[in-house]
């Protein structure tokens, strides 16, 4: 056998080997989890307000509660995103504000979760003095997914055909029509990408929410931007705590497979929203 | 000296575009060199020259699209009929829509032929009668009309790389502009639209003010009313057709119109 052909060999086991070790821990994961989990999962765990500490009863506040800061972040950091990725694109001029914003976009990326949590304890609750808000739990989860939203909706941005917005600029287009008509349609797979992807982590995030906008127990749907709410990852956490209940922890396996069946959807809607959305698709 | 004014008048076209001491430099690099030319108006100027000559440079000063481009800096006049570029439009969008340009590489906009057609006028209110009749005029203008008249509404991708190109310029045309200037139009389409698109550009000259940056000699020789020749961001030669191809004053624009070669 050539040398040329061994080296293509190599590398091509190199790969099935990589690709069978992330397959095996994702499958890992989820059959340790449906295993567990779908023992606890019925109707009425889904639709049944928790009871005794959540031992007993379903997670209807907390599906709730996660959803409800979940798309109310996806809201808040939407126009912020897109407006910081569309000034990268195309306004911004000066190589040194690029590379400041690129920066910034990663530092934030990189930024420990449990981080996110002690600003909003210090700024909101501390100085601000909002007390336990849901809403401003939601603001921090948006700061979590603006790097992650900005960074795809800039990818998509760069990877418009080179000649794209040079064509709306010579059709008299303004830059404004050039943004609004070009730019932002053709980009918008990346966008919603981004924000499907930002989702699916802002879901499942406990700590930058845990001091400052949920509960563990004992709480519904709040009556305003006030007040906490319970979310599925703290539900999950409290319950975990209580390990020697046997009843407390196959709920915890429960609402941990409802938490990884919602990420997962957010993720197959990004997977969508990539090839579907993006005009220049192979699809099409 | 009346008589020999009016001589001079019926011979050359009125200038649509006249340049004068024009340089245009990215950062230190001086690409244009202090040049002074004019464009006879409905008419096709051909721009020859080597690679980095100052060509495209020079079609993309003539509305201004290169204004964004990092470092780019220029000084002299550059004249559209009686307005100056840099001066005269303090929009820039209308100087565009007069002067509608088209590149080397065809680029259709995702959505439907007609959409594409329609693209520049986006914002304006026409009825659909209207835009129905702007879209054919234009595709008829650009010599597409029987190829997609019957297909208005099909993805503008779906068009082989030729009728993209014809697709572009139907789209320039669409904003009626005065002049069109086409930078290498069929570098990226095979002999066949080549042809077909040298005819259309012909066929425009009667009513467009056309300028077209070429590699290709022989297809200036074919379409161009006048050719000049840029060599290191100067004008070395200018002049009608004929002139040009046959009794070149200069032996550098002999050689280049000969072998496509410079030594400049």
């Amino acid at each position: 056998m050539s040398r040329r052909a061994l080296s293509d060999r190599a590398f091509r086991l190199a790969g099935y080997i990589a690709l069978g070790l992330c397959l095996c821990v994702l499958g890992a994961l989820l059959f340790a989890i449906a295993y567990a989990g779908l023992k606890a999962v019925s109707f009425d765990f889904l639709v049944m307000p928790s009871k005794d500490f959540g031992a007993a009863g379903g997670i209807r506040w907390q599906i709730i509660g996660s959803l409800l800061m979940a798309v109310t972040a996806s809201a808040l950091v939407l126009p912020f995103a897109t407006a910081l990725a569309v000034y990268r694109a195309d306004m911004a001029r000066s190589a040194r504000v690029k590379r400041f914003i690129d920066l910034s976009v990663f530092s934030l990326n990189g930024i420990p979760s449990i981080a996110y949590g002690l600003f909003g304890l210090i700024v909101f609750v501390n100085i601000l003095g909002t007390g336990l808000s849901w809403f401003v739990g939601s603001i921090i989860l948006a700061m979590m997914m603006m790097p992650t939203v900005t960074h795809c909706a800039l990818s998509a941005m760069q990877s418009l055909p080179s000649g794209v917005r040079e064509n709306g600029y010579a059709l008299g287009l303004t830059r404004r029509a050039v943004i609004t008509r070009i730019t932002l349609p053709q980009s918008l797979h990346g966008i919603v990408t981004g924000l499907m992807i930002g989702l699916a982590r802002a879901i499942g995030e406990t700590a930058p929410i845990m001091f400052i906008a949920t509960a563990f127990s004992g709480v519904s749907l709040p009556s305003g931007l006030q007040g906490p709410v319970s979310t599925l990852p703290t539900h999950i956490l409290a319950l975990a705590q209580q390990a020697t209940n046997p009843d407390a922890l196959r709920n915890a396996w429960g609402a941990s497979f409802v938490l990884i069946g919602l990420v997962f959807l957010f993720s197959t809607a990004a997977f969508i929203a990539r090839t579907r959305l993006n005009p220049y698709s192979e699809r099409l | 000296m009346k008589p020999e004014l009016k001589l001079v008048s019926a011979q050359t076209p009125p200038a649509a575009i006249t340049v004068t001491d024009f340089s245009a430099a990215y950062g230190d690099v001086n690409v244009i060199k202090n040049i002074s030319l004019s464009v006879p108006e409905k008419s096709v100027t051909c721009l020859l020259g080597p690679s980095g000559s100052g060509k495209s440079t020079l079609l993309r000063s003539l509305n201004r699209i290169n204004d964004d481009v990092a470092g780019f800096t220029t000084k002299g006049d550059i004249h559209i009929g009686e307005s100056c570029v840099h001066k005269g439009f303090t929009d820039v969008t209308r100087l565009r829509a007069k002067a509608g340009m088209v590149f080397q590489t065809p680029c259709v906009f995702p959505g439907s032929i007609a959409a594409n057609v329609l693209f520049g006028l986006k914002g304006r209110k026409l009825s659909k009668i209207e835009k129905a009749q702007i879209t054919e005029q234009s595709l008829r203008a650009a010599a597409l009309w029987k190829d997609v008249s019957h297909r208005l509404s099909a993805p503008a991708s779906t068009l082989s790389v030729g009728q993209q190109q014809r697709l572009c310029i139907a789209r320039a045309l669409a904003v009626t502009p005065d002049i069109l200037l086409l930078d290498e139009p069929t570098a990226s389409v095979d002999p066949v639209s080549a042809r077909e698109i040298e005819t259309l550009i012909k066929t425009l000259s009667k009513d467009y003010t056309i300028i077209m940056v070429t590699h290709d000699v022989r297809q200036a020789g074919r379409v161009a009313d006048r050719a000049i020749f840029l060599c290191d961001g100067e004008v070395i030669e200018q002049g009608p057709r004929d002139h040009m191809f046959s009794k070149a004053a200069l032996p550098k624009t002999r050689t280049y119109l000969l072998e496509e070669f410079c030594d400049c």
